[in-house]
Parts: structure tokens; C-alpha cells; sequence
């Protein structure tokens, strides 16, 4: 007798959900595909000609880049690569072009420059995430991704506090402009479903990063508006500020969330749970609870000194905030990985009751 | 390489049929699930990648699987909303028993029974146990469509599961 779980499985193949006559999935196909076709056939490929003029307007003196050139079919071939995942046959030549635009470029170009690959490496790091059930190696290739990304970030970071020592009122804006670029990166690797639901050391790491990237810029951004004190300075402050509040409180929401469905699983089959390796008690919830809550006064001061003007305060305050919530983040993904491989409970099969 | 970079930047056909091959039989499992009629469900697969392929033409999208779903699911919402102002229906349920799930045989086969019954959960648990058990998503997947993380989504599963077993 299939037991429960069993009888889910096997819904896909009952008779109601059947499988697709061969018929009706020609003509399926077909009425898609002729339309398809049609409006193939009357598009441009705006993109590849994107990448065939950024490289004729650079000087190529670049080994690798000559050598692209050389074999004759370099635009194509660079065009190719622009999508490229890592394990992609082109994926070598879009790295080995970026690179090389990084050679060629001048200290703010070069910011600017990490701060769009960083970008890239975190589409990269998703992208790979969703084909991970039809590549095997995919998950250890969005984990190598994460850090390139992590890596990109920390040159960005080094480029900016390295043009911030210089005296020229243009590279300073650019510090606050690739600044708050940083921050932006920084927060959208939360929003990632190659970080999320993730418990290992390495993702954690390359959270740490992001937020000490965060916390670089922001000390930055600061020394250039106390010695401009320009309104363009204060209100990228402030939006870097805003950014960073932004991604605190939504891990504040987010850690709070989990915490409650974790205490409303363990209440709702307690059996199941009672001797399970690993799974929290409801006063190790609570801790839990009350060190996410506690991250509130830590923002309640930055909020209060960022109205007055003490923006280095304020930055400070919202780290330590970041920094508590990403331990408690830690201490949850563990609780959550033993609830949820904690062993069912086995059900025989339910027959349904007549209607 | 990536097939739905392809669409976006080249306009491929071919890239965009590779996508079609993998994808339209677990969409149209979903669609037939959801439905009263395989012919419905014919119709509205066809409608789901016509919709997705302006879509992916025109933006860069890293996940395709994800869209099919995203489009297909409005798709359903928008058919019972039309047979809701033309025949007056009140829920999805409704519709299905009335076309041939409820009362043709006395002895209907079981997973017929219990796809009725799932009809009759609050909208998320329904959903929920039909993209991961009749279209075969995982929870990573289903999180991508949905909104929710992916814990987010196995715990809902695992609700949506329990609600089942109470009313079967």
C-alpha cells in the first residue's frame, strides 16, 4: 500500500493529468513557433553591436586582445561570450576581456569597472542557482561566483579609498557616486537566491564582506563630505544611508519571520521534533528573538544622528546593527536545516472518504 | 550558452524552442491540473510562451523556468475571472467539478479524488502542492515564482501537506 507521500508523487501520472498527446503538442508547438519565427527573423541584435563598438573605440595593445583579433572572428566571438555562464565554453573570453579593459584603464574607470563585474558575478552566481537541477556542477560554480563577486567588491572598495586620498575635486565625486554604488551592491546580495536559504561558511563569508565593503565606502563618503561639505556629498550620504537602513530592517523583518515559523513548526507537530538532533528549544528562540530585537536600538541611534549630522555615527551604528543580525542569521539557517531534516513521521496511505 | 541570453540578445528561435522543449510539458502538467479541460490547458500553454517569448526578447531574464510559471499562473487567473463574469462562478473548484471531475463515475480513480480535494484548499496550499508534486518544481523554484524564500516555501509545503491529510 503507497503510503502518503507516495500517493503526492504519483498525482503527475494519474489519469486526470495524463501525458501529452504527441498530437496536440505539435500543434502547441507549432503555433508558437510560427509566430516565434516570424518576429526572429525581423529583429536586429542590438547587443552584439554594443560590444563590437566598445572594443573598436579601445587601443588594442592588449596580447589577449590582439590575439582575439588575430583569429578573425573576434566580434562574434566576444559577442557570444557577453551572456556566458561560468562552465559556458565562452565564459574564459568574457573574463580575459575584462581584464584586459581593466589593464587599460585609468584608477577611476577601474572603479567603476569592479563595480559592473561585481554585478555580473552576482547574475552569474543566480543564474546558476536556477540550472542547478540540470547542471551538477552548477552550485559549485555559483559558490566560486559569490566570491569573484566578493573579490570585485573588496578592488572596488580599494580603488575608492585609494582615489579618496587624491586632491582632485572630480575623483571626488566619483567617490561618492561608486560609493553608493557599493552600498547598492552590498545590499542586493541579500536579495539573492544564491545567498538565500544558504548556512555554509563560505556564503557567510562572503556576507561579512559585503557589509565591511559597505562600512569602507561609507567612511569614505564620509571624509569627502566633511572636507567639501557640498549639498552633491550629503545627498549621496544620505541615499548610501537610506540603501544600507533599508537592507537592515529588511533583515530585521526577514530574521523575525523565520524565527516565527520556526516556533509555530515546532508547536504544530511536536512529536516529530521532541528528540531530533539539533533543533532549537522555544528559549533558544527567544534568545534568538531578543538579540534580533535589540539590533532596534542600535538603529534608532543612527536614525537620531544621522537628523543631526553625525554621519560617522550614524554609519557606525547601522554596522553594528548588520553585523549582530548576520550572526543571528547564522544561528537560524542551522535551526532551519535541523526542523527541516528532521525525520516524518510515516503515514499509511489516506483513503478518501466518499463525497 | 545561456538560452534565454540568447533570446535577449540575438532574438534565437532556436534557443527560444530549446526552452519550449524543456518546459511546456511541466507548464502544461501545471495548466492541466488547474483547468477544467485538456483543451483549455492546450490553449493557454500556447498563450504562456507566446506571452514569455515577448518578455525574454525584450529583457534580460535569468531565470525562464521561473517566468513560464509566473505567466502561466496569471493566465489561470485571468481565465476563471472571465468564466467568473460570464457564468456567474464563485471558485476554481466550482468550475472543475462542474466540467468532469464531480459525479461522472461512482468509482473514480483515486488521485482524480484527491486532485478534487486539493482544489478545495485556500488558494497558496493548492497551488503549492500542484507546482511541486504535479509539475515537479523545487522549493528554490516555486520560491522564485512565488516571492518566498525557498525554507519558506518547504514549510508551507509541509502545511499544505497536513491540511490535505485532515479533509482526505
Amino acid at each position: 500500500m503507497k503510503n502518503f507521500e507516495q500517493q503526492l508523487k504519483s498525482l503527475k501520472s494519474s489519469k486526470r493529468i495524463g501525458s501529452w498527446d504527441s498530437a496536440a503538442r505539435a500543434q502547441v508547438r507549432a503555433r508558437v513557433m510560427n509566430v516565434v519565427k516570424v518576429e526572429a527573423a525581423r529583429a536586429t541584435p542590438v547587443q552584439s553591436l554594443w560590444f563590437v563598438s566598445q572594443f573598436i573605440s579601445r587601443p588594442l595593445t592588449i596580447g589577449t586582445a590582439a590575439f582575439v583579433l588575430l583569429t578573425g572572428g573576434w566580434s562574434a566571438t566576444v559577442s557570444a561570450a557577453a551572456g556566458s555562464l561560468p562552465g559556458d565554453s565562452f565564459y574564459s573570453v568574457k573574463r580575459i576581456t575584462e581584464e584586459a579593459q581593466l589593464r587599460l584603464a585609468s584608477l577611476d574607470r577601474r572603479a567603476v569597472l569592479h563595480t559592473e563585474f561585481a554585478s555580473r558575478r552576482l547574475d552569474e552566481a543566480e543564474a546558476l542557482v536556477a540550472a542547478a537541477d540540470t547542471r551538477p556542477e552548477a552550485k559549485a560554480l555559483a559558490h566560486q561566483a559569490l566570491t569573484d563577486y566578493k573579490d570585485q567588491l573588496a578592488r572596488a572598495t580599494a580603488d575608492v579609498v585609494e582615489i579618496n586620498k587624491a586632491s582632485d575635486p572630480a575623483a571626488k565625486t566619483l567617490v561618492s557616486s561608486v560609493g553608493n554604488k557599493i552600498t547598492e551592491l552590498s545590499a542586493a546580495l541579500d536579495k539573492t537566491s544564491a545567498v538565500q536559504d544558504q548556512s555554509s561558511a563560505d556564503i557567510h563569508e562572503v556576507k561579512e564582506a559585503a557589509a565591511s565593503a559597505a562600512s569602507a565606502v561609507a567612511s569614505a563618503v564620509v571624509d569627502v563630505h566633511e572636507s567639501s561639505a557640498s549639498d552633491s556629498s550629503e545627498r549621496e550620504l544620505k541615499a548610501m544611508f537610506s540603501t544600507l537602513l533599508g537592507k537592515v530592517q529588511a533583515r530585521q523583518t526577514m530574521n523575525r519571520h523565520r524565527i516565527d515559523v520556526m516556533s509555530a513548526m515546532l508547536g504544530e507537530d511536536p512529536e516529530r521534533f521532541k528528540n531530533a538532533a539539533g533543533v532549537p528549544k522555544s528559549a533558544d528562540l527567544g534568545s534568538l528573538a531578543v538579540a534580533v530585537a535589540n539590533t532596534s536600538s542600535a538603529v534608532d541611534l543612527a536614525m537620531s544622528a544621522l537628523t543631526t549630522g553625525g554621519y560617522r555615527a550614524a554609519f557606525d551604528e547601522l554596522e553594528k546593527a548588520d553585523r549582530a543580525l548576520l550572526a543571528t542569521e547564522q544561528q537560524i539557517a542551522a535551526y532551519e536545516f535541523s526542523i527541516l531534516s528532521a525525520p516524518e513521521i510515516e503515514t499509511e496511505a489516506i483513503t478518501p472518504k466518499a463525497p | 550558452m545561456y538560452l534565454a541570453g540568447r533570446v535577449f540578445s540575438d532574438k534565437d528561435a532556436a534557443a527560444f524552442e530549446e526552452l519550449f522543449e524543456k518546459y511546456a510539458a511541466l507548464v502544461r502538467r501545471f495548466l492541466v491540473s488547474r483547468l477544467p479541460r485538456p483543451e483549455d490547458a492546450d490553449d493557454l500553454t500556447a498563450d504562456t510562451f507566446l506571452r514569455s517569448w515577448e518578455y525574454l526578447s525584450a529583457s534580460r531574464v535569468e531565470k525562464p523556468g521561473s517566468l513560464f510559471f509566473r505567466v502561466a499562473r496569471n493566465l489561470v487567473a485571468d481565465f476563471y475571472r472571465r468564466q467568473k463574469d460570464t457564468v456567474g462562478l464563485d471558485s476554481a473548484a466550482e468550475v472543475a467539478s462542474r466540467e468532469d471531475l464531480a459525479g461522472e463515475t461512482a468509482d473514480k480513480e483515486e488521485a482524480a479524488v484527491v486532485l478534487e480535494k486539493i482544489a478545495s484548499l485556500r488558494e497558496e496550499y493548492a497551488e503549492i502542492l500542484l507546482l511541486h508534486y504535479v509539475s515537479e518544481m523545487k522549493p528554490r523554484e516555486i520560491a522564485s515564482i512565488t516571492g518566498k524564500t525557498p525554507n519558506g516555501v518547504r514549510i508551507l509545503l509541509h502545511r499544505a501537506k497536513k491540511a490535505l491529510k485532515e479533509i482526505l
